[in-house]
């Protein structure tokens, strides 16, 4: 191996034609499946993280059956397989008629099998995008490919009547289970199959367990990762809490599955990072049905809310009361679950989700810090011993700049709209002055849509940060560099609001202006350090926010490198840096690399004008120490957290 | 002369900076590329399916944990002599396994390879058999670019054309001259012949 081979001739790129087309007939041959024991494997239906499902034949009665070889196969012990068996007893054990009939296991050659009747059905979300003047359904898969999951076609969706209606017949499945103490722990579409009679049948009973359990643990973990998505995993089994994963957990996966088959989409912002996707199931928001698909009501996202609450204790208790509730919708009786008061939301939002706060902080800063943070702090020192929130101009100073000064004091006091009001009237006065210069103008509304950001009032910021980058395009041009600082911002903020398509319409918009920036700075005849350095981290930063890890990582630390060599380190420049290789380490699922460079973040952003990055610093360890299970060093990190 | 070669070529590149970044999509992009070479050595290796599917599973699992620190390690060599490798160690543990499971015969198979672990180097047969399955993989691969780049017409003159027909045959059923037909088939083992050598520039790149 390894000896370099001309290409013509390894691949007979000089052979004759019908020596050529031989080898590409060669090369497409399938191997038959064969048999297994009794069973003729007829085709690989689908593949997961749990084994791979077959339609099969029986020759003896010649029946089609659904056989599934479980992925511990020939690895697992004797002791796994006596445990499996123990276990799939009660998912055997079911009885109902809307969930698929396990006749049972046995091993053959050597490998684990499971038996399952064979429904002819499609998975649910599929079944929700057709309408019902579609032609009929002519499903034939009984396994949708595990790497569906996260794409639904699109296409219009069934009546919402409809697929409640059949989505409650999935409640009475799930619970049905549940009495008999077994919780599926692996809901997903795939997993529920509609047939054209509209009957919804929901598998793979107890296999999550099972299949954890019997199964090296390395294995399982690393190839589930790469199999399957953890998209309707509940907050609890995400961090890798097992010991309290209940029958709770199945409703939060139902009311993702609900979610998805009324708006046509996932809650979350799945970009195919699983460290990323965790992030968001452990701490991000979801916005309501009804702010994705106007034909949800109120009513509606409140029973989708309660379901997929981030804490068990205020998710339905049980499948059978989600979907009771459902029903009382469908027959115009009152709902039990009730959209939390916007006071409630905010104060959840305030507890769970600092991270996101910061995030906004390090949208800000990460763009415009190092001049924002040098502004804010002279400002921060008034001389004359004057207090820093009194309103009278001092010396030489104009009533605007004193409404900044006064609006960074509130800000720094938490007094976010108290903030807002200051930088409001300043902005007002700005507009009234034509000497006013374009970087102060657009300073200041920077600080505006800052505080209305801290507010988590995200559509309101909006209109802020278009305002800013309007005047950009006019002064300086739609693909300036300084324009698209403000696009990326819009992205973020779309982000926020959970609109995923319009953030990364931004992102792919800022990216080839960013790259361009920084080769033009690589270019440049005179080294222009700092405008190199910002470039960098701009282009790293961007690139990290579409998943381009590698690339991200590498200007980054290209970004450090030319810091390090600088004459003036600049604390939260490092931090910023550093926040930025620690992400790009968490979607790498490298977590020692990201503790290390959140810790270092964390130390260099101590300078007081960058709080709010520290926190978010701080937070990002909380989530990274939660999600390999270090509740304890979380628990003293979340103490901490804003100290 | 070649059709909408850049798309191609664009999606194979970010699949590699892709899995560089660890990104769930594209290490399921990854295996459905890869998976069915490995699984065919496998067979070709004298494993029955379902042992081969738990070599491959095996080699996955492998992959994602060390390819992250093989990209960043010029010294490891060419992609698919790496690849080989996990391939040759996931299989001498299966045999290792299998030979102690008192259920499952041990055939000549898990003999072989227990006899080559032994001698600590894989016998020359296997990297042939290797090399055979990575030109396969390519062929395939850039069959399944041509048969979605490609007009259907031409698209349906080409698996004709794998699957045996003769160019008077093709021009009969397509009414077409016999220049006509021989053009197609021209034009796509050309850019067949492109796209094989993108891909495993590309592949080499990843690795060395």
């Amino acid at each position: 191996m390894g000896n370099a081979t001309s290409l013509p001739r390894a691949f007979g790129f000089d052979a004759d034609e019908t020596q050529w087309y031989r080898q590409l007939r060669q090369a497409g041959v399938q191997d038959a499946l064969g048999r297994i024991g009794d069973y003729q494997l007829l085709e690989e239906i689908g593949r997961g993280g749990q084994g791979i499902v077959f339609k099969a034949r029986q020759p003896r009665t010649g029946r089609h059956i659904a056989v599934k070889r479980l992925s511990a196969g020939a690895f697992a012990t004797p002791e796994m397989r006596a445990r499996f068996e123990r276990e799939i007893e009660a998912a055997v054990a079911l009885d109902h008629p809307n969930v698929v009939t396990v006749f049972g296991t046995e091993v053959v050659d050597g490998q684990q099998l499971l038996a399952m009747k064979w429904v002819d059905g499609v998975p649910i979300d599929r079944w929700a995008t057709v309408t019902p003047h579609s032609p009929p359904l002519e499903g034939k898969t009984l396994l949708a490919s595990p790497f569906d999951e996260g794409g639904m076609k699109a296409g219009p969706r069934r009546p919402i009547r409809e697929i409640l209606e059949v989505f409650t017949v999935v409640c009475n499945a799930v619970q049905h289970a549940h009495q008999r103490g077994v919780i599926h722990r692996d809901l997903k579409p795939s997993n529920i199959l509609v047939d054209k009679e509209k009957r919804p049948f929901v598998l793979d009973f107890g296999l999550a367990k099972v299949s954890r359990e019997t199964t090296h643990a390395a294995t399982i973990t690393m190839t589930g990762e790469f199999l399957g998505t953890p998209a309707y995993a509940a907050p609890e089994q995400v961090r890798g809490d097992q010991r309290s994963v209940d029958a709770r957990t199945d409703v939060y996966a139902l009311g993702v599955i609900l979610y998805r088959l009324l708006t046509g989409r996932l809650p979350f912002f799945d970009t195919g990072n699983l460290a990323a996707l965790m992030q968001e199931i452990m701490h991000r928001d979801i916005p309501a049905p009804s702010a994705v698909d106007a034909r949800v009501n109120r009513e509606l996202d409140s029973i989708v809310m309660k379901a997929v609450s981030k804490a068990k204790d205020e998710r339905y208790p049980s499948v059978e009361d989600f979907g009771a509730d459902i029903r009382r919708f469908l027959s115009g009786e009152a709902v039990l679950a009730h959209a939390p008061s916007r006071l409630q939301r905010l104060g959840k939002r305030i507890r769970r989700h600092q991270h996101l706060v910061a995030l906004a902080a390090m949208a800000l800063l990460a763009v415009f810090g190092a001049s924002t943070i040098r502004i804010a702090d002279r400002h921060r020192r008034p001389s004359g011993g004057r207090p820093v929130d009194s309103l009278g101009p001092l010396e030489g100073e104009t009533q605007a700049d004193a409404l900044g000064r006064q609006g960074l004091a509130r800000f720094r006091a938490g007094d976010y709209s108290g903030a807002e009001e200051s930088w409001r009237r300043r902005t007002l006065l700005h507009r009234q002055d034509p000497r006013i210069t374009t970087t102060t103008r657009l300073f200041a509304l920077r600080c505006l849509a800052a505080a209305v950001i801290f507010q988590e009032r995200y559509e309101d910021s909006l209109t802020i940060v278009e305002e800013a980058k309007a005047i950009c395009e006019r002064v300086y041009g739609v693909s300036d560099y300084r324009t698209a600082h403000y696009v990326h911002w819009l992205g973020m903020v779309h982000r926020l609001l959970g609109q995923v398509g319009a953030a990364e319409e931004l992102f792919a918009r800022v990216l080839p202006i960013r790259i361009e920036r920084l080769s033009q700075m690589r270019g440049a005849e005179s080294i222009d350090r700092t405008g190199l350095r910002d470039a960098l981290r701009d282009a790293g930063v961007t690139l990290a926010e579409i998943g381009r890890t590698a690339e991200a990582e590498q200007l980054l630390r290209e970004a450090l490198a030319l810091q390090e060599s600088g004459t003036s380190g600049t604390g939260p420049y490092f931090g910023v840096v550093f926040v930025g290789l620690g992400l790009c380490a968490m979607q790498r699922l490298d977590f020692r690399d990201a503790e290390k460079f959140l810790l270092k973040a964390h130390d260099e952003l101590a300078y007081e004008g960058v709080a709010y990055y520290r926190h978010y610093a701080a937070s990002k360890l909380i989530a990274l120490y939660e999600a390999q299970g270090e509740h304890s060093k979380a628990g003293v990190w979340q103490k901490n957290l804003g100290s | 002369m070649s059709m909408l070669p850049q798309a191609s070529s664009e999606t194979r590149s970010s699949l590699f900076s892709r899995l560089r970044a660890n990104h769930i999509g594209a290490w399921r992009e990854f295996e459905d590329r890869y998976r069915e070479m490995m699984l065919r050595f496998c067979r070709r290796r004298g494993l029955q399916h379902f042992d081969s599917e738990d070599v491959v599973q095996r080699v996955m699992a492998d992959l994602l944990k060390s390819l992250p620190q093989f990209v960043y390690d010029r010294q490891r060599g060419r992609f698919r002599d790496y690849l080989y490798r996990c391939v040759r160690n996931a299989l001498s543990n299966w045999s290792q396994h299998a030979a102690r499971r008192p259920e499952q015969l041990r055939s000549g198979m898990v003999h072989a390879l227990e006899e080559d672990s032994r001698n600590g180097r894989p016998g020359r047969d296997d990297e042939v058999l290797w090399e055979e399955e990575w030109v396969a993989h390519h062929y395939r691969v850039a069959m399944d670019t041509v048969r979605k780049t490609f007009e259907p017409r031409s698209v349906d003159i080409f698996d004709r054309s794998v699957a045996g027909a003769t160019i008077p045959e093709l021009a009969r059923a397509f009414t077409m001259t016999e220049d006509a037909v021989r053009k197609v088939r021209e034009r796509i083992r050309y850019r067949m012949e492109e796209l094989i050598a993108e891909q495993v520039r590309e592949e080499d790149e990843f690795g060395g």
